[in-house]
């Protein structure tokens, strides 16, 4: 969806390039690693861009980059035009800019404190962002709104991480980078550690916030299937390059890069499969699949028309 | 009042025995832990003797139903000396661990935020520290500052700061490289505020657990110091110096001056070290 926005767009990368010092005590000396190397896109206002990548291909790199947890060796993050990739924000810009740019990490279990409960940890991201010092009612109120926003019920906001599953987990994590109502929120492999049916409920719980409220989103994933149910245009990453980018659809109709091609082969069949067949073993779920899907017939690889279940069905 | 006694006390005796049960070694260092703090807390009261009452015709009494633990070399009550030496021999600790233990956690937690060049010098600083063994440090302060209470327990805290804060800043790095402080981070939470907020509650129980056994070391070195003569001086009831002044008894033939302190020394030590192994285990810590 390529609304453009007024002046300058949400999110624009250029040129940008990570270079990590590694000390490498046998070559007596230090190497450089190059993780990210002339990337360059461009995100406009409610759009969606999935990040796709193998392991090391510098994608999550690029999306700490962006939201500033790591500084740029060279290029440029502009936000609304405004270039961020200065370093070492004071605590003010950081909370000027977490209200643009909200950021739901991979591990659902250390991304939250675990010694804080969870209606704690968003009350503390709303005063953070200036609904008020939290335990008052009105904080409360907002909090009980956010658990709800993501699916969790009042009762949840009592318990802490460890009392609820990876999945109440990243819903609390997605709650809390909501507290700050940014416009733009950046996924790094946040469905990852999930188990494939919960990774599809919370696909489908930010494609829901993604309707409602036009935030914008940054999904950094190595899953296809996921980038595709996601977002309408796709980066492919490799050795730290812009392998191709382009609207999702056409890039997984016609792969043009090797890289790609291979991504799109690495998918788990079953993963292609509609919901129904998640259940108890489905004979059907595996012969399903065209066998000739992974081959070179061009035509659509994919025998869903999301590759994911679909969103609003669920509850098996 | 009774009529409630009667009631609790068989439940409270029931728990206290299953918990027995479970773990005999705990319950067993928490009751000489209980009862040498007891002993502190309400010394004049429990204390059958004045700790400083010289009786020349009770000199090295064996212990007896008027004396449970004998008397000394100048008749005094053993057994009350021990109760009233329990005071500046849990204080003396108490004091070390507590101060050594707020600098040693802020130290550690500031070498882990900030890194870099502050986690350098203050590391470098804090091995200068630990170079020095706690007990010279003690001796060289008996030496400026003179003997007496508070010149050892001022040099222990010093000298057992490096020990927590090396132990708290490891923790602290790992604690702040986990991705919920990036998120607070990205949320605009200052950094005091995470530190204070985010990472003391998580580092509480290793800090705990590292003041508990500090403390039984804590107590050995003042005891040490004391037994030397750097510290208190007779005729103060300590148990270090009660060691030290019933040391010529023993090749007397009168042991008992210097064993019964000796041996609450050793059970005091030995339950506190019992109780900073099971904390560790409650909290799932590997004991540094």
């Amino acid at each position: 969806m390529a609304e453009t926005g007024t002046g300058a767009p949400l999110l624009e990368a250029s040129e940008l390039r990570k270079v990590f010092r590694v000390r490498n005590r046998a070559a007596r000396g230090r190497e450089e690693a190059v993780a990210v190397d002339g990337v360059s896109f461009r995100l406009e206002r409610g759009g969606a861009l999935a990040v796709v990548g193998g392991s090391g291909s510098g994608k999550t790199t690029t999306a700490r980059m962006v939201v500033g947890l790591e500084a740029p060796t060279s290029g440029t993050v502009r936000v609304e035009g405004e270039d961020w990739s200065h370093r070492r924000p004071t605590a003010r810009e950081r909370r000027r800019r977490g209200s643009v740019v909200q950021m739901v990490f991979q591990d659902p279990y250390s991304s939250l404190d675990r010694r804080q409960s969870v209606r704690g940890c968003l009350e503390e991201a709303l005063a953070l962002h200036g609904a008020g010092r939290s335990g008052r009612p009105a904080a409360r109120r907002r909090a009980d709104a956010l658990l709800d926003r993501v699916g969790l019920a009042p009762a949840h906001g009592g318990l802490r991480p460890g009392a609820l599953s990876g999945g109440q987990r990243q819903r609390v994590a997605i709650a809390r980078a909501l507290a700050a109502d940014p416009r733009l929120l950046v996924l790094d492999e946040a469905v990852a550690a999930l188990d494939v049916s919960i990774q599809a409920q919370v696909l489908n719980l930010l494609a829901d916030i993604r309707a409602d409220t036009g935030l914008a989103l940054l999904f950094v994933t190595h899953d296809l299937a996921a980038a595709r149910h996601l977002c309408d245009r796709v980066l492919v990453m490799d050795g730290g390059r812009v392998a191709e980018q382009g609207p999702t659809d056409d890039v997984l109709a016609a792969p043009r890069a090797a890289c790609t091609r291979r991504l799109i082969e690495s998918l788990p069949r079953p993963g292609w499969t509609p919901r129904r067949s998640i259940g108890r073993a489905d004979p059907s779920a595996a012969p399903s699949t065209d066998p000739s899907a992974g081959g070179p017939g061009g035509g659509p690889h994919v025998p869903h028309p999301t590759g994911i279940p679909d969103p609003g069905r669920t509850a098996p | 009042m009774s009529a409630i006694h009667a009631e609790r006390v068989p439940a409270v005796r029931g728990a206290l025995r299953r918990a027995a049960a479970r773990d005999p070694l705990l319950a067993a260092a928490g009751c000489v832990a209980a009862l040498a703090v007891a002993a502190a807390v309400a010394a004049p009261l429990i204390a059958p003797y004045d700790p400083a009452g010289v009786d020349q015709l009770e000199v090295f009494g064996p212990p007896s139903a008027a004396h449970w633990l004998g008397t000394d070399d100048l008749g005094r009550d053993v057994l009350s000396r021990i109760i009233h030496g329990a005071r500046p021999t849990l204080a003396g600790p108490a004091l070390v661990v507590l101060v050594s233990g707020v600098l040693g956690t802020a130290l550690g937690v500031a070498a882990a935020w900030f890194g870099g060049r502050t986690d350098a010098v203050l590391s470098r600083a804090l091995e200068v520290v630990l170079a020095f063994p706690g007990l010279v440090l003690a001796v060289i302060a008996a030496a400026v500052l003179g003997t007496g209470f508070a010149a050892p327990v001022v040099v222990l805290s010093i000298a057992y700061v490096p020990v927590l804060a090396r132990v708290v800043r490891a923790a602290a790095i790992r604690e702040a490289h986990l991705p919920y402080v990036e998120a607070l981070r990205l949320q605009g939470a200052s950094g005091p505020t995470i530190c204070l907020r985010h990472l003391l509650p998580n580092l509480a129980p290793l800090i705990l657990v590292q003041s508990t056994v500090g403390f039984g070391y804590a107590l050995l070195d003042l005891a040490a110091v004391n037994f030397l003569g750097l510290g208190l001086q007779p005729p103060a009831a300590e148990w270090g110096l009660m060691i030290a002044d019933g040391r010529s008894a023993v090749l007397g033939g009168h042991p008992g001056q210097a064993l019964f302190p000796a041996a609450a020394v050793v059970a005091v030590v030995v339950s506190v070290n019992v109780l900073g192994e099971r904390l560790a285990d409650r909290f799932g810590l590997v004991e540094a």
